[in-house]
């Protein structure tokens, strides 16, 4: 997919762990994973706001567009 | 929630029922032509004394033959619909009535429903032939409510369709 999804970075960069996340936005761990894997077809306004609160981040830092890539 | 699974319950009841019913009338309809065709001469002698001898014996036992004949294609859809509304009640019992096989159920349960109406169709035509016959037959009304299922049936089977699409591209959703 041409958009890509950095969690995975994220949270390595906080030293934070996919349960730890799960536990902080109240979305089931395998939903974050399917969403760390990009096998998410589509993210949710309310889901990117847990999740950029919890990691304290901006939605770009999660999300990236590679245009190169074919959809 | 009870009040449901108790609905499910009495209505596969009610379909198991159907089915056994419509079982027995499969094996009268089966039973009345095959004893047509074997005791013919009994059947016409019947049918002169209760008519009389200006009766066409023949015509009017083929008659009643057509008329058994029809009962088939009904027995037939009845079981189709009766399978399908079982199959769909099991899905309810499981939590995932939206699915694609249930949309394809509905559509099935709506083509049984249109071959019900067509063979009451056929019975009121053979209600005329019995007229002119001047047989003694059922009195037949045209059943607008029995059209009007159809028509439900076809487009809950939209519905289901339109559903099933809706929840394939929410199951990616996060």
């Amino acid at each position: 997919m041409a958009v890509r999804v950095h969690l995975d970075e994220m949270l390595h960069r906080r030293r934070m762990t996919l349960t730890d996340l799960s536990d902080r936005v109240d979305i089931t761990l395998a939903n974050l994973s399917v969403l760390k894997t990009g096998k998410a077809k589509a993210i949710r306004f309310s889901t990117l706001e847990a999740i950029c609160h919890a990691l304290d981040c901006q939605p770009g830092d999660l999300l990236t567009f590679d245009s190169g890539e074919q959809p | 929630m009870m009040r449901q699974g108790k609905l499910v319950h009495i209505a596969k009841i009610v379909v198991q029922l159907g089915r056994g019913l419509n079982g027995v009338f499969a094996a009268i309809f089966v039973f009345g032509l095959v004893f047509s065709v074997l005791k013919a001469p009994a059947i016409d002698a019947q049918l002169t004394l209760k008519y009389g001898p200006r009766l066409d014996v023949e015509t009017a036992r083929h008659f009643f033959q057509g008329v058994l004949l029809l009962g088939l294609p009904a027995v037939y859809a009845t079981e189709r619909l009766f399978a399908s509304l079982r199959a769909i009640l099991a899905t309810v019992g499981m939590g995932d009535t939206f699915s694609a096989a249930n949309a394809a159920r509905i559509r099935l349960i709506g083509w049984m429903l249109l071959t019900l109406q067509l063979v009451d169709v056929a019975l009121g035509v053979a209600a005329g032939i019995a007229r002119s016959l001047r047989l003694d037959f059922i009195t037949w009304t045209p059943s607008f409510t029995g059209w009007l299922a159809v028509l439900v049936a076809f487009v809950l089977a939209q519905v289901f369709s339109a559903g099933t699409r809706m929840r394939d591209e929410l199951e990616g959703v996060i």
